[in-house]
């Protein structure tokens, strides 16, 4: 094999795909501009929608005025205003009041609609101000007892999360993070792997290509680092623009969530591991990718077979991802699972080198075992020059 | 420079069993010569040009291009010449300058030589008004112009050249008619096939007929018109088609 003509390949593959308006579009435009625009969406929303509920939850629908001090006193407590209703639950259902409530003896009884927030908010806010009340009684009759107030709470329970933040950021990142890149790399790399090899026969230009001094080998491997190119710079535009619009957004109103987030050091010992543990998968992605839409047909024939990989490789990402997966020697030589897996080892900080090189080199080994199969197919006369 | 020996081929055909798309074809072609397979859709001439060009692999028979072996040396066939069919594709997004630049490139010809080379196709070819436009906003007349340029932008002593008219109007036919005897006149080896006969009676020195994959006759056009004593050619054609092989 000679590099000086997988370049010259690669690099026209490149500046092909840079040139085609669907390959910039799914690849710089999309990750650039959606991620962010979501972002802003998403938290508008959020802001509004909370907005909205507030000046909802307002009021409480009641029987009648004639209420015991007990509830006339939570009612007040819970600032919400009380409005008569015969029927509360029609009352509730058209909206006229936000939730209910309503005493039979000892039993007092809130209706709610738990599918509208506003309901919800009404009900809380009328729960805690009952359970105060209902402190307060207790508190009063042991002191008419003179009972001290302790007996309530023979001890008390904390719960201390002894995980660094930086583990924690890196576990819920990893949870997400794993799966996101996984399937970013599939989707990213799909429509320029069916571009190069069944989009390039439908054009019929690959004739051409193979009857130049290029050997198949060398114009697989081109196609392969192309689909490579394509999908880590998918990755890369998607994430970055993901990292910027989460940190910058107030979509990240829950401040404990957004610290979790902002204390996440992606420092550059980090991200080197990070994209050096792509590597190899996006190889084997990129050569899985290849081996099988030149396999196809035409241009629709390989989007059908690259279509239900994706979902092929769903599972295993997730699974990779997931809180409570912890990667063995074993379990590192299953493909997609690995490195999610390691993925999220590397953010947590946590990772150890015989679990990353042998994700490494299997997922290299992989890599070559697609790379034949693809040189197969290239050189299958019957299916590159099939009618 | 070309010579091809008992050369066979066959394919599996689910519906049709086995095809002979190639039978025991032989033929050389000398340098400076222009040599023309003529037949009918569906004779074998593609096949025959294809593993020439070593993309398909001969069943049976030998052939080789420049003293090099299409089986044992692909590499050294393919670095020796330029292939161009008819319904060749262009990248759509590239300009006949790059592709020129990228074909030469794969041919591993220095960078200066590169420049030298493309700058004097596209004045011959009168490409200097499209060199660098896209090839999606081209005519199928300059497509074609280009599509040549890019056969011959390393230099190739053999030109194989599969119906590189079929799809073109008079003009660009001449056009490309043109070229290919320029390239004779510069000493190329130049395997050229047609299914039209007033074509091949203009440009070829020598003819073969081939028909349902076996070759009727060679010769030149008088040699044809003697054997078949017809004067008219789609005559001679036709009588030579039905013609046992000789
Ligand atoms: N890959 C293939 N698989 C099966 N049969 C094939 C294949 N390629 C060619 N054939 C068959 O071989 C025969 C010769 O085909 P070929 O394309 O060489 O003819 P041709 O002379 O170039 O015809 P045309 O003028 O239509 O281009 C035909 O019967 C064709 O159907
Ligand atoms: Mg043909």
């Amino acid at each position: 094999m000679r590099l000086s003509l997988i370049l010259v390949i690669l690099r026209r593959e490149v500046i092909d795909l840079l040139r085609d308006r669907r390959t910039l579009i799914g690849m710089v435009v999309l990750p650039l501009v959606a991620f962010p625009l979501m972002g802003i969406g998403v938290s508008k929303f959020i802001e509004e929608t909370g907005k909205k509920n507030e000046a909802q939850a307002t009021t409480v629908g009641v029987k009648s005025l004639e209420m015991t001090p007990d509830l006339q006193a939570a009612i007040a407590r819970s600032g919400m205003r009380p409005i008569v209703e015969k029927d509360l639950r029609t009352a509730i259902e058209q909206k006229r009041v936000a939730a209910g409530i309503e005493q039979n003896g000892q039993q007092i009884r809130l209706l709610v609609d738990a599918t509208r927030a506003a309901s919800n908010l009404v009900a809380d806010r009328l729960r805690t101000a009952l359970a105060e009340l209902k402190e307060e009684r207790i508190r009063e009759s042991l002191a008419k007892l003179s009972v001290p107030a302790a007996v309530l709470q023979p001890f008390r329970v904390e719960r201390v999360n002894v995980a660094s933040e930086r583990k924690m950021g890196g576990f819920l990142l990893g949870t997400m993070l794993g799966y996101i890149v996984i399937l970013l790399m599939f989707s990213g790399g799909m429509h320029p792997a069916v571009d190069m090899t069944a989009g390039e026969r439908e054009r019929k230009t690959m004739e051409a290509l193979l009857a130049s001094p290029a050997s198949r080998a060398e114009i697989v491997l081109a196609k392969i680092l192309a689909t490579v190119v394509a999908l880590y710079a998918t990755v890369l535009l998607t994430l970055g623009s993901f990292f910027i619009s989460m940190k910058s957004s107030a979509m990240m109103n829950d401040a404990k969530f957004a610290a979790l987030l902002g204390n996440i050091s992606l420092d550059w010992g980090t991200l080197a591991l990070l994209l050096l543990t792509m590597f190899p998968v996006a190889l084997m992605a990129g050569a899985l990718m290849i081996a099988i839409a030149s396999f196809a047909r035409s241009f629709k024939e390989a989007q059908s077979y690259l279509t239900p990989l994706l979902l092929l490789v769903i599972l295993p990402a997730l699974l990779g991802g997931l809180p409570g997966t912890e990667l063995s020697p074993a379990l590192s030589l299953i493909p997609i699972f690995n490195a999610s897996q390691l993925l999220k080892a590397v953010l947590q900080g946590e990772f150890t080198m015989a679990n990353f090189l042998t994700t490494f080199f299997a997922n290299v080994a992989y890599a070559g075992i697609c790379f034949y199969f693809a040189l197969r197919t290239f050189k299958n006369e019957n299916v590159m020059f099939r009618s | 420079m070309i010579e091809v020996a008992s050369l066979s081929r066959s394919f599996a055909d689910k519906k049709r069993g086995v095809v002979h798309a190639v039978n025991d074809v032989s033929f050389t072609v000398a340098p400076g010569e222009i040599f023309g397979l003529l037949g009918p859709n569906g004779a074998g001439k593609s096949t025959c040009l294809r593993m020439l060009a070593t993309l398909l692999a001969p069943t049976a028979g030998r052939a080789s291009v420049n003293g090099f072996d299409v089986q044992r040396s692909p590499a050294r066939v393919r670095e020796s010449i330029g292939f161009l069919s008819g319904d060749m594709g262009l990248y759509q997004r590239m300009t006949p300058r790059e592709l020129m630049l990228f074909f030469g490139r794969l041919s591993r010809v220095d960078e200066a030589t590169l420049k030298r080379r493309s700058g004097e196709l596209i004045e011959r070819l009168a490409m200097s008004g499209f060199a660098d436009s896209r090839f999606d906003k081209l005519s199928s007349g300059m497509r074609q112009k280009a599509a040549i340029a890019r056969a011959l932008i390393h230099n190739p002593p053999v030109l194989i050249f599969d119906e590189p008219t079929a799809t073109l109007d008079v003009v660009t036919a001449g056009i490309v008619e043109g070229f290919i005897l320029e390239a004779k006149r510069e000493g190329r080896c130049i395997l050229y096939s047609t299914h039209i006969m007033e074509e091949a009676e203009y440009l070829c020195d020598r003819i073969a007929v081939i028909n349902e994959g076996r070759l009727r006759t060679t010769g030149t056009m008088e040699e044809l018109r003697a054997v078949t004593g017809k004067q008219r050619l789609r005559e001679v054609f036709l009588d030579l088609l039905e013609r046992q092989v000789a």
